[in-house]
């Protein structure tokens, strides 16, 4: 055997534990769930190959296209929110003071916090009547606050909110990652120049915060088009379709309609929308994302 | 020492002899239902089957009421060796013989000529497309509770059993009153879909599958009327986000009538021999739509047989004892109504302490009609009905127009669903 060959086995025997695990449990799970897209199957009655049937089925399905605009309204409104909360926490809280770090202590505490308990304590907060958001908008003079998630127009924006806070703490970690990696000398520089705040934010750290932007970015689009736990804890959907979203409706029709075709269906699509996004923002990414070397 | 050795050793030998060849014998068989523990009563039964079939063992999988039949439809997807089951709901049942997973049970009963005439009118609710896939183990319908306190104390006479629905509006009406801890409600109108088309279904016209929504609107408009104009219960949202039940609200005594399933007699007794409250309560038939014959709406609950165990004969005896007479007696002594009907359950009923015996007749039937047919898209539109019904009566959408978009997604589930 060549020594090259036997270099590159010995390789291979390293990455073989990993990548047997990412076959059967990543890989195979993924593959399968693709070829169940073209078949109607409950699980247990023979699978019966239907074609594209679901895709065609998915362009008819007034819950689907619900689903699927939904999906984007969580989107559209909770990653740039949260991408400004967070920036907003990070710049407030870049200090070394001790009382500072209790601060940020206290804001990442909710992503520590489980989903599923943090949306049963948030349920209790949005009560129309009886919840003490509700009693506060009514003592400073709101006389008809939002009935929050009894209410198709205000459900979303309550479980955006709630999104929000969940998640903005856990962000405004990684901002102030980014903005402590941003060399000091610049900003004397900067000051020496006579740069006043703004022009320092504007031309020094936002620049220099484009790679953490660019990964907060990325990453919360993902986790926001996956919403599901919020959804099923808050509103299971509901009132009506209000908050029924993509990866809930697919749940739905998978484990309580036992339609694991369609779902599959749906899931697949859902991916290509996911990679489709992503791919777009790398390629977007060498427009206005600035490495200092 | 040594005498007592051999003696030992010839009671070893013999209790070896006798107990091997019975626990090689034994068979385990899979029994799942919900909140085993909580309720107690499957609990008698399993002992006393256990009891009387000392060559089976029952292995309980126990799971909370709420859970039971996603959890259920889960397990059985996932190749789950479940013998034997209940199917919670007609949904479910549907489900179940459409995708073939529990056995027909006609042979088994034509063989051992049991009896059906004890299920009545029940045997109907579980046959599908002429055979049966499920023995009725519980025959619940629902009836009116009312609390005699709060009537009294506001001197107005207890609902009757030819009560009709605006009678009830105005009671609800009268026993409604005070503010904070002394508030009392005239009704409690439950947050499941069915508590708001209990009396759409009562007006014969049809079930929810093919029948027309149109049926509904007398019913959602009484329920909108009651929570949101004479304020005589908390509305549905209120109640929905306070994740309200009704056990705990009409024990805690200042509700006055509540329309349930029967299943609520046997958690009242139990409640109030915890301790847990001292409501008087009586019973009266559900009240009925002006000028229509009385029907009341009715969930058989099947105990099935996985179409895939390994036990069939032990496990077609469980489904006989549960769901036979036997089953029965023990389900009536715990104030459940079984599937398996005859006198002997109410001269049960009468004995049990705490059950407004005077009320009996509420609990005579004449029509019942199911909440929803074993059919195999009744999961689909139970839900999208849902939906509408919550969208009507938390005032997003009108009346009118829920019922115009049921007709019109009805067509669309079974479009996609052919």
């Amino acid at each position: 055997m060549k020594r090259t060959t036997r270099n590159r086995l010995v390789a291979y025997s390293f990455l073989l534990p990993n990548f047997i695990g990412f076959l059967v449990f990543t890989l195979i799970p993924v593959l399968a769930a693709l070829g169940l897209s073209f078949v109607k199957w409950d699980s247990y009655s023979p699978m019966q190959f239907v074609g594209l049937r679901n895709f065609q089925i998915m362009l008819k399905d007034s819950s689907f296209k619900i689903a699927f605009w939904n999906t984007l309204y969580f989107t559209g409104l909770t990653v740039p929110l949260t991408i400004v909360v967070s920036l907003m926490l990070a710049l407030a809280l870049n200090k070394g003071l001790r009382s500072v770090k209790i601060f940020r202590a206290i804001h990442f505490f909710p992503h520590v916090a489980s989903t599923i308990a943090v949306a049963v304590v948030w349920q209790f907060l949005y009560h129309p009547d009886m919840g003490p958001l509700n009693q506060f908008l009514r003592m400073i003079g709101i006389t008809d606050p939002p009935r929050w998630t009894a209410s198709t127009t205000w459900a979303m924006p309550a479980v955006i909110i709630m999104s929000v806070w969940k998640s903005a703490g856990y962000y405004m970690v990684m901002f102030l990652a980014g903005l402590q990696g941003i060399p000091p000398h610049l900003y004397e520089v900067a000051t020496i120049d006579g740069a006043t705040v703004w022009q320092k934010f504007r031309y020094v750290t936002l620049p220099l915060l484009t790679p953490t932007l660019f990964f907060v970015l990325t990453m919360n689009l993902i986790y926001s088009f996956k919403v599901f736990d919020q959804i099923y804890i808050m509103t299971q959907g509901g009132p009506g379709r209000a908050t029924m979203v993509l990866v809930y409706y697919i749940y739905m029709q998978a484990f309580i309609n036992q339609n694991f075709g369609y779902a599959s269906a749906m899931a697949a699509v859902f991916f290509l929308m996911i990679l489709g996004v992503t791919i777009f923002q790398f390629r977007l990414q060498e427009k206005w994302v600035t490495y200092l070397d | 020492m040594r005498k007592y050795g051999l003696g030992l050793f010839t009671a070893v030998l013999l209790i070896a002899l006798v107990v091997a060849p019975m626990a090689q014998a034994q068979v385990t068989l899979k029994f799942a239902c919900w909140d085993y523990e909580l309720n107690q009563y499957d609990k008698k039964l399993i002992e006393e089957f256990e009891r009387l079939n000392p060559d089976i063992k029952v292995e309980v999988y126990d799971m909370p009421a709420s859970e039971y039949p996603d959890k259920m439809l889960i397990m059985l997807a996932g190749g789950e060796d479940i013998d034997v089951f209940y199917a919670k709901d007609p949904t479910m049942y549907g489900g179940l013989v459409l995708r073939q997973q529990i056995r027909p049970l006609d042979d088994l009963i034509a063989r051992d000529n049991v009896d059906l005439l004890g299920y009545g009118g029940n045997l109907e609710n579980v046959r599908v497309d002429g055979t049966v896939y499920g023995l009725p183990y519980r025959g619940d319908f629902w009836i009116l509770f009312y609390n005699k306190d709060l009537f009294d104390r506001f001197g107005v006479p207890y609902p009757t059993n030819d009560m009709t629905w605006d009678e009830f509006r105005e009671t609800a009406k009268l026993l409604t009153s005070g503010e904070g801890a002394d508030k009392t409600y005239g009704t409690y109108i439950h947050t499941w879909a069915s508590t708001y088309f209990v009396y759409g279904l009562q007006k014969h016209m049809g079930d929810l599958v093919e029948g027309p929504y149109e049926m509904l609107r007398d019913g959602l408009e009484l329920a909108y009327q009651i929570q949101m104009v004479d304020k005589s219960a908390a509305d549905y949202a209120t109640n929905r986000a306070m994740g309200a039940h009704y056990r705990g609200l009409f024990e805690q005594g200042n509700i006055g009538m509540l329309y349930m399933g029967t299943w609520y007699m046997q958690a009242l007794l139990h409640d109030a021999e915890q301790g847990l409250h001292n409501v008087r309560w009586g019973i009266a038939r559900l009240p009925q739509w002006e000028g229509l014959p009385h029907a009341t709406i009715g969930n058989v609950t099947p105990v099935v047989i996985n179409s895939k165990t390994k036990h069939l004969e032990e496990a077609w005896r469980l489904v006989k004892f549960l769901s036979g007479p036997e089953g029965a007696s023990i389900l009536a002594e715990n104030m459940i109504v079984p599937g398996y009907f005859d006198d002997s359950v109410f001269d049960t009923f009468a004995q049990v302490e705490g059950f407004p015996s005077e009320n009996m007749d509420a609990l005579v039937t004449e029509t019942v009609y199911m909440e929803w047919p074993a059919h195999p898209l009744s999961g689909l539109l139970g839900r999208m009905v849902e939906e509408e019904i919550v969208l009507a009566m938390t005032g997003n959408k009108s009346i009118d127009q829920a019922i115009a978009d049921m007709e019109v997604r009805r067509e669309e589930i079974i479009l996609l669903n052919q």
